[in-house]
């Protein structure tokens, strides 16, 4: 205002630099401020931002996946709802904590008073009971007692259960590795115990940023194991078949591919369920193949014969004394089942005379019989993977006794695995040369990067192609017509083996045991171009004994199935007679097959519907970080109800939601799971029909007390 | 009449144009990030709020092009017209949060208590220029203005708005600290106000407002409740460093952590995404805006129009402050828009009817 008298200008001039001095101080002030919480940072709030969107969820890290040889998953993990308390909490409230207890023990079949002295204690964390069943978390849930929360952990479920359960093993509580592969394998499993780096916002919606969804170090390493899942349901199935029908104790089977060694199948009888070891005693958790060493019998004559070709000390067409059914050596009289005068190597091996491999056996001389068995990997570990692995016994030769070299030859006096023989057969079978057994075929980071590679190697060429070759073809005459298994000659496909029926030990009394044996098959086909290899062993079968009566039928269903499976075609006619006279059983529909070994579906690539809009993908049936990972790839949130995999989601599959909206998924354990624990609680509740009537009526209980 | 407008062409505000347009693309810009992470209506609010501000440059033009002393005519009925507003708002207002602010108009809702504070600026201005005194005022002087102020306070208050009530009474205080008082008025004054305080605190305030103040005295009493806001903007701010996280970057806004990022926070996404260096800008640009404004107001030709100069000018800087003030955790949270850079249609448009004003005062200064 210049229209003023001086004096009242002066005024007026002093107040607006007055004012302008306050507004100065103001902006000085937010000045300020700003340079202290952004620059100077004294509370650390850039650690308190990320605090927030980054370690809000302290996801254990998840423990690697285990998948067959197609994709398969065998091992896998899963959240499930345990319960826990706050005694603090629940006290200071004032609920009874003897109530709680009560209430809480009839639910979940907890004992009472172990809970009432945790839930009476001062403590800040106690747990209630860990792995509940959905409905068990539900009916906690209800209960609405102060303190008392559902935690998602992580749980190791088997979806296949018993299926190749020695191979994996299983994994504790804690998600701690305990037998099989999960024990061998715990520290690429496990993965780091960092938290996962995962944003979430303020309202509890997950979504993972694109760099932190592809730096996923904490999560364990995935496995891919040579099992085929097919092949080893076939030979979980056709085991348990023998052993049932047989009445035997137990037994093995192990399916190799010769070219590769790689093991395509582990099977044993008896067997467990991996989700649920506890219920089943530890005798039946035993990997027998591998921890198991047996007296093997007449199936390590062809390596006699193999190593007797090699090193020159037989003809093929030589002529052997047989001595008509018994010889002595030392103060020892050897049998053979049926008298014979003299046999070529081949006939040998077909009718499998004790006294003519003895004698190839001397033939070739302690020293380099038991080269040649070493070189086929008797006594040695394979380092195959898996814990507790037995080398069986070979003797060094000087240890050996003086009718040593006759009985060894003929495999008694020595001891070996399945997993040996099967290993052993598949070097004659693949050119004489023994490969080394692969189990673990890769191993992979969470973002699929590979770590580890298994590449099949020659472990050593045993004996050279031409005697492997001879010894092969004399192989196939055993499941001939005259041959000592030809209950397992295949249709289509000749098969090249060798039986093996060996007395069991009494360790006891010294000696051979009364009526127990060992009955096995180890053999392969198709003989002259070999892709399968497969040892069968059964112990101590009661009905017969004969290896070929007891394993050959099992190695024939078993083999027949698994080529099939391979796509390998029929190579000779199959109308042999010893073929033609077989029942028949009913081979695995090409379309099961399909179905069993389908490798998991990549997470399909979301067509973009509209500017700003996305569809809302089929989420159905992933686990909670499979689907978030689906969800965060379709550019939208995701917001999680309950643990296990995806039961349901709203928004509806294929439905167009604007970007970023989240999607709520509601989370079920498992059917699997479910279905055990609903055995579990039948066995608890004496036969109860369903743990559903059980459940109510468990919390009817607590109502009265 | 040519030469006229030639001359005031040639007195076009330049400077005052160039920082009025800073903010509001700053704001835009700010906004664009600040829904981004939003669900989709609430994703396009930065294109309405082009919409607004190019509705409130023309109310600008409107509001410069005529001489301000039509205004000093009618600014009576330009305050009894905000007066009936605010009365309105209780017949015809919905309740949103707990609170009666806005007449729906159309598809679009109005808050009369923002446009009041413009009318009740002209209305003291018109007051004080037909009341001109060369010796200070005593208490007695005071009593028309503190009618003036009374009136639309108490309606504000009734809403409940107790930022734009605040809003109104610093401007109040702003230009009656121009004007002259004498010593033992103003000393009444100032504690007549002191002891006022504790009935406003009893009576005045709803109880989540002494909330908010308690929650600030002591911020960390409530972090997940009352004090969130405060404590996320500060977090958000915090996070932001020197440099920022860069545009679309901030972890706490693009994960909505930040409450209110669009309307009363915007400083804080700012802050978060531009750093300490980008809020540095913003400030010295709202400082320069208002000392323009003073500039002005003593450059003005007679006493409305300075006095209106003042207003406008108090009238953007305590927004400022108060809004700068309670996002990076200096005052308590009150709903106090940030002038141009605040989502909101009344707010934009109040905000340039007062630019418009201090133009035409500005343009004006050499007419007579």
């Amino acid at each position: 205002m210049r229209n003023l008298p001086p004096k009242r200008a002066r005024f007026m001039r002093f107040r607006i630099a007055l004012l302008a001095a306050v507004l100065g101080a103001g902006a000085l002030a937010v000045t300020y401020r700003a340079y202290d919480l952004q620059v100077r940072d004294p509370l650390d709030l850039k650690a308190m931002a990320e605090r927030q969107y980054l370690r809000d969820i302290k996801l254990s890290p998840k423990r690697g996946t285990i998948y067959d040889r197609n994709g398969a998953e065998l091992a896998v993990s899963v959240d499930v709802d345990s319960v826990y308390a706050n005694p603090r909490v629940l006290q200071k409230s004032g609920v009874d904590p003897v109530y709680a207890a009560g209430k809480l023990s009839a639910l979940l079949g907890v004992d009472r008073d172990r809970l009432i002295k945790r839930l009476t204690s001062k403590r800040y964390f106690v747990w209630i009971k860990r792995r509940l069943s959905p409905m068990q978390a539900k009916a906690v849930e209800a209960l609405k007692l102060p303190g008392v929360a559902l935690m998602g952990e992580a749980r190791r479920f088997y979806p296949n259960r018993q299926l190749a359960s020695h191979v994996l093993g299983f994994a504790n509580i804690d998600g701690k590795g305990i037998e099989g592969l999960e024990l061998s394998l715990e520290e690429q499993l496990r993965g780091s115990t960092d938290p996962v780096p995962a944003i979430r916002d303020r309202r509890g919606v997950v979504v993972f940023s694109e760099q932190l969804l592809d730096d996923r170090a904490a999560q364990g390493d995935s496995v891919v194991l040579t099992i085929d899942k097919t092949i080893q349901h076939i030979a979980e199935r056709e085991l348990e078949l023998a052993v049932r029908t047989f009445e035997a104790k137990g037994g093995s089977v192990v399916v190799m591919d010769p070219a590769t060694g790689e093991v395509l199948a582990i099977a044993n009888y008896p067997t467990f369920n991996p989700n649920d070891p506890a219920a089943s005693p530890t005798s039946h958790r035993r990997n027998r193949a591998v921890t198991d060493r047996f007296e093997p019998g007449s199936t390590i004559k062809p390596f006699t014969v193999a190593g007797a070709l090699a090193g020159g000390a037989i003809r093929s067409d030589q002529s052997i004394d047989c001595e008509d059914g018994a010889m002595q050596v030392a103060e020892y009289t050897i049998h053979d089942t049926s008298k014979y005068e003299s046999l070529t190597p081949g006939q040998i091996l077909e009718y499998s005379s004790n006294i003519g491999t003895a004698k190839i056996g001397m033939a070739l001389g302690r020293k380099r019989l038991y080269r040649t068995l070493r070189d086929f990997g008797f006594g040695q570990v394979s380092r195959v993977g898996l814990p507790g692995e037995t080398s069986g016994i070979l003797r060094h030769y000087r240890k050996w006794y003086e009718m040593d070299a006759a009985t060894i030859s003929f495999g008694q006096g020595m001891s070996v695995t399945a997993l040996q023989l099967a290993s052993a057969m598949g070097a004659l079978a693949n050119k004489g040369r023994l490969m080394r057994p692969i189990l673990i075929k890769r191993v992979e980071d969470a973002r699929g990067e590979l770590i580890e590679e298994a590449l099949p190697r020659v472990r050593r060429q045993v004996v050279p192609i031409r005697s492997a070759r001879l010894v092969s073809d004399m192989m196939i005459a055993v499941t001939g017509e005259g041959g000592t298994a030809p209950e397992a000659a295949l249709d289509g496909h000749l098969v090249a083996g060798k039986t093996g029926t060996a007395q069991k030990a009494d360790y006891i009394n010294g000696g051979y045991a009364e009526g127990k044996w060992t009955s096995s098959f180890v053999g392969y086909a198709p003989a002259r171009k070999p892709r399968l290899v497969a040892a069968v062993v059964i112990d101590e079968p009661l009905i017969h004994h004969y290896g070929g009566t007891v394993a050959g039928p099992t190695f024939r269903r078993l083999m027949d199935a698994s080529l099939r499976h391979r796509g390998v075609v029929a190579t000779v006619p199959g109308d042999r007679p010893v073929a033609r006279k077989r029942r028949r059983k009913a081979k695995p529909a090409e379309g099961e097959v399909v179905v069993e070994a389908k490798p998991d579906a990549p997470a399909r690539e979301l067509p973009e519907v509209g500017e700003g809009e996305r569809l809302v993908p089929d989420l159905r049936g992933q686990t909670a970080r499979g689907a978030l990972a689906a969800v965060h790839k379709a550019g939208l949130g995701a917001r999680l109800h309950g643990s296990g995999v995806v039961v349901g989601q709203e928004p509806e599959p294929f439905s167009v939601v604007p970007e970023g909206s989240p999607i709520q998924l509601r989370l079920e354990a498992p059917d699997h799971v479910r279905e055990d624990e609903l055995q579990e609680g039948q066995q608890a509740a004496s036969d109860k029909p369903q743990a559903g009537p059980e459940l109510a009526v468990a919390a009817e209980r607590g109502r009265d007390g | 009449m040519a030469e006229l407008t030639r001359g005031l062409r040639d007195q076009f505000d330049w400077p005052l144009f160039v920082m009025v347009a800073a903010l509001a693309v700053l704001g835009v810009v700010n906004l664009y990030s600040a829904t981004s992470a939003m669900p989709s209506y609430l994703r396009d609010v930065y294109i309405q709020q082009i919409y607004w501000l190019t509705l409130g440059a023309g109310v600008a033009v409107l509001v410069a092009s005529v001489d301000y002393r039509y205004y000093e005519r009618y600014a009576w009925v330009a305050y009894g017209a905000g007066i009936v507003l605010l009365v309105l708002v209780f017949l015809l207002g919905r309740e949103v949060r707990g609170s009666q602010r806005w007449i729906p108009i159309g598809g679009f809702s109005l808050q009369p208590s923002e446009l009041m504070k413009v009318f009740f600026v002209v209305a003291l201005a018109k007051h004080l220029h037909d009341d001109p005194r060369t010796e200070g005022r005593t208490l007695k002087d005071l009593i028309i203005p503190g009618l003036i102020l009374a009136a639309p306070l108490v309606l504000i208050l009734a809403q409940p708005d107790l930022g734009t009530a605040l809003i109104i009474a610093f401007i109040f205080g702003t230009i009656m600290f121009l004007t002259h008082l004498k010593l033992r008025s103003f000393i009444t004054l100032v504690l007549s106000f002191v002891a006022s305080a504790p009935l406003t605190w009893r009576y005045l305030l709803k109880d989540y407002q002494r909330q908010r103040l308690t929650s600030f005295l002591d911020p960390d009493v409530d972090i997940l409740g009352t004090g969130w806001h405060a404590h996320q903007a500060k977090v958000a701010i915090g996070s932001g460093g020197l440099k920022g996280k860069g545009f679309l970057q901030g972890t706490q806004n693009q994960h909505r952590f930040l409450p209110d990022q669009h309307s009363d926070f915007p400083f804080s996404v700012w802050s978060e995404e531009q750093g300490f260096l980008g809020a540095i800008i913003l400030v010295l640009i709202y400082l320069a805006l208002i000392l323009w404004g003073l500039k002005i107001a003593s450059e003005a030709k007679d006493r409305f129009g300075a006095v209106v100069a003042v207003g406008v000018s108090a009238l953007i800087f305590w927004q400022t402050v108060i809004n700068l003030g309670m996002v990076c955790g200096l005052l308590p949270v009150v709903g106090i828009t940030l002038p141009l850079v605040s989502y909101g249609g009344s707010s934009v448009l109040t905000v340039m009817m007062g630019i418009g004003l201090l133009m035409n005062v500005s343009m004006r200064r050499f007419h007579f």
